[in-house]
């Protein structure tokens, strides 16, 4: 920790000359999946590099945004806790559970204990129903599993060092009794391992329908691959017994009831709406990873 | 025998293998249900091994699958034995399409060696 303390730079009596930094004082909102990546990111140029890239103007940064990354656990990765005599990390009506990271499932009693504290803001005295947490901690279960099975394959090359983990945080928002969960890994993407699976024939044919040959920009078809991969699933090996992870992770929001479900890979989305519907897109430019979230509405 | 698979395994059980996590389902299967079974079926079926769920926090499909539908892809003991020597126990009612899933994974590890 005390390697990083340099790091945080202190512009108020005057402007020290920083080689590269980013700035995060225009930004007056960060969703919770933004700060996942943001965090995971930092994390590998700390375990990469054995540095992170200097914090800049802190006292600037918006007071949610700065409440949002103190409770993730930004800063611990950081490795300095700031303080701001403006900002209360306990108020608002909002709260993030820290960010675990983890290389396997052997941490979800972590989240599990993260999730029920997130319950206790939501209805203070009251515990998250069991049936709910269940659904949400088989859902990372799975998540987890596909992490460990496909994000990291020793014959695949990302374009960043990987330093083999997987992120998992959550945020309460009392202001529609909500939970947001969310899973992400840095690995080689579903764009990337998904052509690689052995293909049940609906699959073939739908991806042979549905794919663009002459795409307009990167990525384009990236939304058509997690769209599949959520519809079908699919493992490498084609066996039956296999491949089952995405769509078990969205029975979860079945199950759970009104909520919504998105997978984000690389440049490619896909959304289980709350009325079952599959929307997908793609964007030029990619995550970084696969991201997970789940948006549940409690009642 | 009763095994508690919160208490006796892990309260969450996760994935197929030892990449998965620690308690997988590979290792459930070999270190725990098949000793448990084979004893039940040495001494004659008698005494059935009761699994209770009760207690678990996540059912990942790929656990189960591979703790429960393993035992019959892989050839160690038919549907007809577990059902005379396996039974899954939940009491909480949110717990039973968990109970259901298992005994769908045992049916369906059946139906595919047919097929094959």
């Amino acid at each position: 920790m005390q390697r990083n303390k340099a790091l945080f730079v202190d512009r108020t009596r005057g402007t020290p000359r920083i080689a590269g930094y980013s700035d995060f004082s225009k930004l007056t909102y960060i969703s919770t999946a933004a700060a996942v990546v943001l965090s995971a990111e930092y994390e590998r140029w700390r375990e990469v590099c054995s540095e992170v890239p200097p914090t800049v103007e802190l006292d600037k940064w918006n007071a949610n945004v700065f409440r949002k990354l103190y409770q993730l656990g930004f800063f611990e990765i950081v490795g300095f806790t700031p303080q701001r005599d403006d900002v209360v990390i306990e108020s608002g009506t909002t709260r993030t559970m820290q960010i675990v990271s983890m290389k396997n499932a052997d941490d979800l009693a972590k989240v599990d204990t993260s999730l029920q504290k997130l319950g206790e803001f939501l209805n203070p005295g009251r515990s998250l129903p069991d049936e709910i947490v269940i659904d949400l901690l088989t859902g990372l279960s799975e998540a987890i599993s596909n992490v460990t099975n496909h994000a990291y394959p020793d014959d695949i090359t990302t374009d960043y060092p990987h330093i083999g983990s997987l992120w998992v945080a959550a945020t309460a928002d009392r202001e529609n009794n909500s939970l947001t969960i969310v899973v992400y890994d840095q690995g080689a993407t579903i764009p990337i391992t998904y052509p690689r699976i052995g293909r049940l024939e609906k699959v073939t044919r739908y991806l042979v329908r549905t794919l663009k040959n002459d795409g307009s920009f990167d990525f384009e078809n990236d939304g058509t691959f997690v769209r599949a991969a959520m519809k079908y699933g699919g493992s490498r090996t084609d066996e039956k017994h296999r491949g089952k992870g995405l769509p078990q992770m969205m029975d979860v929001i079945k199950r759970v009831g009104s909520g919504t479900m998105t997978v984000y890979s690389r440049g490619g989305w896909c959304r289980r709406s709350k009325n079952g519907r599959l929307k997908s897109g793609a964007v030029p430019y990619s995550i970084g990873g696969t991201l997970i979230e789940w948006s549940v509405e409690l009642s | 025998m009763i095994i508690d698979l919160a208490s006796d395994y892990f309260p969450y059980p996760s994935g197929r293998f030892t990449s998965d996590g620690t308690y997988n389902g590979e290792r459930f299967r070999t270190e725990v249900l098949v000793p448990a079974l084979r004893a039940a079926k040495a001494a004659g079926g008698s005494e059935k091994v009761v699994i209770d769920i009760d207690g678990v926090r996540s059912f990942g499909s790929s656990f189960l699958e591979e703790a429960f539908g393993g035992l019959v892809r892989r050839g160690l003991f038919s549907r007809g034995d577990l059902s005379s020597l396996l039974e899954i126990r939940c009491t909480k009612p949110h717990l039973f399409m968990f109970r259901d899933l298992i005994g769908s994974y045992i049916d369906s590890a059946q139906a595919d060696l047919k097929v094959g």
